[in-house]
C-alpha cells in the first residue's frame, strides 16, 4: 500500500491534478532556459511571485481597475532596457518629452492604431509572431476564448514580453493568458499588485509595490 | 576553358506563353494554319506530332484547341524568364537560334556560382522547386560549354523517354521539368567537386546524340549521314584537321565551340535599367485577390532583376487595365524588400482591401525606388534571432491598417505639451530641452473640462508649475499645472487656463 504511493504522485501530477506550489529552480536550470524565459521586472518582491521576472514568450493579462493607475511606470526598467515597444491602440497619446526624460528612448516606441476589435487582434497577432518587439502592449475589452489562445500560441515560444491590458470586470471570466494580474492603486500612490494567475504556481498574495522615484512620478519624494 | 553552363529551353516555348493554364489538348500550328508545329503532353498522347496538317490532327483529338505563336508576347516572356534566372546567375544568354529556329530558353553561366550555392545538387534542387512556380514547361541540362548546354537540353526535350528516368522519381509534377540526366551519370555534388569532373559525363552525353538533333543545316546533315556518321562521337573521333579539309572548316569552328576548344562567346542579356513589366491576363479577373497568382510571376521576374543588381524594391506600382479605364495600387515597404513571396504577402493584404471598378485585362507592374542590398546588422550573442525585421512587420501593418496606423512619439520645439509632443508617421528629430518637473506618461488628445464638483474631492500633490507660451501665434496658452489625486487613486495632471477653467491634460500612468 505505502509503496504505491510515490506512483500516484507521479501520475497526478502528470494529470496535472497536483502541482507544485514553487517553481524549483534547479529544474528550471535543467532545460537551460531559466535566465532566457525571464526578465527582471526592477522590483524584488515582484520578481518573487513572477518566478524570477516577467515571463518572455507567455501572455500575460493585466486587469486594470482604470487604465492611468500606473502601468507605464511599473514597466519602466524594462522599456528603458527594451530595443522596440509595440503600443497597441492606447487609451491616450504617450507623452514623448515625459518619457525621455524618463530615459525611455521614444525613437523605440511605436503605437499602432486600428479600427476594429478584429483588426486589433490580428495586428497582435502579427507583432508577436515577428518576435521583433521586446516588448508589447495591447489595449483590448471582452475578448473571444479563442482568441486569446490564439494569441497565446502566437507568443509561445518567442522572447518578448506581451501584455494585455483589460479593465477589471474581465477578472470573473476565464482566460487563456498563463499569467493574470490584477493591479489597483492604493491610498498612498502605491500600486498594488495580485498575480491570482500564474503558470504552475498557485495564486499569490497581493504585493504592494513603491514605484520609483522619476520625472514620471507625480511627485519627486525627495522634494518638499 | 572551363566552366559549366545552364540551358532552361522550353520545347514548346511558344505554345505555353499563349496557351497558359488551359487543360484542353492544344497545339500550336504554324502561320499560314497548314502544319501543326508544337504538340501539348494531352495532344501528344492522342497521336497528334508535330508536322502533321492541321485536318489530320484534328481528326485524331477533335478537342484539339489550335494557336498560333505571338512572337511579341514570346520576346516578352523570354525576357521575363531572363530577369528571373537572374537569380542564379549574372551571366546570362538568350539561347543562340539554331538552324534558323527561334530561342526557346537562355543560357546561364552556373561555374562561377557552385560556390555559392553550396555545389551542382543544391543548386539544381532549389532551381527544380522553384521552376514548379514558373508555369513553363522547361528542359534543363547542364554542359560545360552553351552550345553543348543548349544541345543536351533540346535532345531532353526531343528524346524525353532516355533522360526522364532520371529525373521521374523526384515528384515535380505538371511544370514537366526533366533534367539532363547528369544524376544518373554519377556525379553527386558535394560543394568540393570542380565543375570540371563532370566534363566527361557531358562529352558522353553529347557523344550519344544523333546528328538528326544537332539542328545542322540540312544539307550538311544530308552529307554527314551519307558518309555513315550516325552520332556525334562519331565526328568527334575524328582528327580535326582532316575533318577541315574534306568537310570545309564551318563545321570544325562549330565542333571547337561545343567541346571548348574555342570559347564561345554569346551576348549577355542586360536588364533594362528600370523594371516594368507587363501582363496579359487569359480571361478577366474582377476579383481582386485573384491577381495574385498573375502577379506572382511577375514578381518571381522581379526578384530575379533586383538580385542581380543586389538591390531591395521600395515600392510598387501596380496598374490594373481594364476595359476603358485603369486603377493605381502602390505597394510599399519601409525598409525594402526582395523577395516576390515577401512583396506577394504585402499585395495580397493590399490586394483584400481593395475593390475593382471592373474586370482587368491587363496588369503592369512598375519599381522605381530602389535601395541597396545590405546584409543586416545581427548580435553575435543573440540567441534568438528575430522571424522578421522589423521594417517587414511595420511595413505589413501599413499595408492591411493604413498608412497612419503605425506612428512614433515624437516632439518638436514647444513649451505647451499638446504641441510638443505628437504622433506622427515619420522620423524627425529635434533639439529640446527636457522639462525638470514631473510629467505624465499620458496625454489625452485634446484637455478635458472638469467641473468644480469634481476638484473639491481631489487630493493636490504638486504645482502650480506656470507655462505661458504661444502668445505669438493663433493658439495662445497661459496656464498653471498641478498634479492630483483622484479619489480612484490614480494621479492625474491638470491646469487652471486664464479664464479660470480646469483641465484635466494627461494621466501619470
Amino acid at each position: 500500500m505505502t509503496a504505491a504511493h510515490p506512483v500516484d504522485i507521479t501520475q497526478l501530477m502528470q494529470r496535472g491534478t497536483l502541482w507544485r506550489a514553487g517553481r524549483d529552480p534547479a529544474r528550471d536550470r535543467e532545460t537551460s532556459q531559466a535566465d532566457v524565459l525571464v526578465v527582471p521586472s526592477g522590483f524584488a518582491t515582484l520578481d518573487e511571485v513572477l518566478g524570477g521576472g516577467w515571463p518572455r514568450g507567455d501572455l500575460m493579462e493585466w486587469l486594470l481597475d482604470h487604465p492611468g493607475i500606473g502601468e507605464i511606470r511599473l514597466l519602466a526598467p524594462l522599456m528603458t532596457r527594451s530595443q522596440r515597444i509595440v503600443l497597441l491602440d492606447p487609451p491616450w497619446i504617450p507623452h514623448a518629452l515625459a518619457l525621455q526624460a524618463a530615459g525611455i528612448g521614444i525613437t523605440k516606441i511605436h503605437v499602432i492604431q486600428t479600427g476594429t476589435t478584429k483588426e486589433r487582434l490580428w495586428a497582435m497577432e502579427q507583432v508577436v509572431k515577428s518576435g521583433c518587439c521586446d516588448l508589447v502592449l495591447g489595449w483590448f475589452g471582452a475578448l473571444q476564448g479563442s482568441w486569446l489562445r490564439r494569441l497565446q500560441l502566437a507568443m509561445a515560444g518567442g522572447t518578448g514580453v506581451g501584455v494585455l491590458l483589460r479593465p477589471a470586470s474581465l477578472g470573473q471570466q476565464g482566460s487563456a493568458a498563463p499569467w493574470r494580474l490584477r493591479l489597483g492603486g492604493s491610498a498612498n500612490g502605491r500600486l498594488e499588485v495580485e498575480a491570482f494567475k500564474r503558470k504552475g504556481a498557485i495564486p499569490a498574495k497581493t504585493i504592494t509595490l513603491d514605484l520609483p522615484t522619476s520625472s514620471l512620478s507625480p511627485v519627486n519624494r525627495g522634494a518638499p | 576553358m572551363k566552366g559549366l553552363w545552364l540551358c532552361l529551353h522550353g520545347p514548346r516555348f511558344e505554345l505555353d506563353v499563349v496557351a497558359l493554364g488551359d487543360t484542353q489538348p492544344k497545339a500550336l500550328v504554324s502561320a499560314n494554319g497548314e502544319r501543326v508545329q508544337q504538340v501539348c503532353s494531352k495532344a501528344q498522347r492522342q497521336g497528334v506530332r508535330p508536322g502533321m496538317t492541321v485536318s489530320t490532327a484534328l481528326s485524331l483529338e477533335p478537342e484539339l484547341q489550335l494557336f498560333t505563336a505571338d512572337t511579341a508576347a514570346c520576346r516578352q516572356r523570354l525576357e521575363g524568364l531572363a530577369l528571373w534566372v537572374g537569380r542564379f546567375s549574372a551571366r546570362v544568354s538568350f539561347e543562340p537560334s539554331l538552324a534558323g529556329e527561334p530561342a526557346r530558353g537562355v543560357v546561364l553561366e552556373i561555374g562561377s556560382m557552385l560556390h555559392y550555392f553550396g555545389g551542382l545538387a543544391a543548386l539544381w534542387s532549389r532551381l527544380e522547386s522553384e521552376l514548379a512556380g514558373l508555369e513553363l514547361d522547361l528542359v534543363c541540362a547542364t554542359g560545360h560549354t552553351p552550345l553543348a548546354a543548349v544541345l543536351l537540353a533540346r535532345a531532353g526535350g526531343v528524346r524525353p523517354d532516355v533522360e526522364d528516368s532520371a529525373v521521374r522519381g523526384t515528384g515535380v509534377r505538371g511544370s514537366g521539368f526533366r533534367g539532363s540526366g547528369f544524376r544518373g551519370s554519377g556525379f553527386r555534388g558535394n560543394g568540393t567537386q570542380s565543375p570540371g569532373a563532370d566534363v566527361d559525363g557531358h562529352h558522353r552525353r553529347l557523344g550519344q546524340l544523333s546528328l538528326s538533333q544537332l539542328a545542322l543545316p540540312r544539307a550538311q546533315l544530308a552529307r554527314l549521314q551519307g558518309l555513315g556518321f550516325q552520332r556525334v562521337r562519331d565526328l568527334l573521333a575524328l582528327p580535326t584537321a582532316s575533318l577541315a579539309s574534306r568537310l570545309g572548316p564551318d563545321l570544325t569552328q562549330w565542333l571547337k565551340r561545343l567541346t571548348g576548344a574555342v570559347p564561345d562567346l554569346l551576348p549577355v542579356f542586360e536588364p533594362p535599367p528600370r523594371l516594368e513589366r507587363e501582363l496579359e491576363l487569359n480571361h478577366d479577373i474582377e476579383l481582386a485577390p485573384a491577381l495574385l497568382f498573375p502577379l506572382k510571376r511577375l514578381l518571381m521576374e522581379m526578384e530575379g532583376f533586383l538580385h542581380v543588381r543586389c538591390a531591395k524594391a521600395l515600392s510598387l506600382q501596380l496598374t490594373l487595365y481594364q476595359r476603358d479605364a485603369e486603377q493605381h495600387i502602390t505597394v510599399g515597404h519601409a525598409g525594402g524588400e526582395q523577395s516576390a513571396d515577401a512583396w506577394l504577402e504585402l499585395c495580397r493584404l493590399r490586394l483584400e482591401r481593395c475593390e475593382l471598378n471592373a474586370p482587368v485585362r491587363r496588369l503592369r507592374l512598375e519599381v522605381s525606388e530602389l535601395t541597396q542590398q545590405e546584409q543586416p546588422a545581427q548580435d553575435l550573442f543573440d540567441t534568438a534571432p528575430p522571424k522578421e525585421t522589423a521594417d517587414a512587420l511595420f511595413s505589413r501593418l501599413r499595408t492591411r491598417l493604413g498608412q497612419n496606423s503605425v506612428m512614433q512619439p515624437r516632439w518638436r520645439e514647444d513649451h505647451r505639451p499638446e504641441r510638443a509632443s505628437t504622433l506622427e508617421r515619420c522620423t524627425r528629430a529635434a533639439a529640446q530641452v527636457l522639462p525638470q518637473g514631473p510629467r505624465p506618461a499620458w496625454l489625452l488628445p485634446t484637455p478635458l473640462a472638469m467641473s468644480s464638483a469634481a476638484l473639491s474631492q481631489l487630493e493636490w500633490l504638486a504645482g502650480p508649475e506656470r507655462l505661458a507660451s504661444g502668445w505669438w501665434d493663433a493658439a495662445p496658452a497661459r496656464r498653471d499645472y498641478y498634479v492630483v489625486r483622484f479619489g480612484d487613486a490614480r494621479c492625474g495632471w491638470i491646469f487652471r487656463d486664464h479664464t479660470g477653467q480646469w483641465w484635466l491634460h494627461g494621466w501619470f500612468g
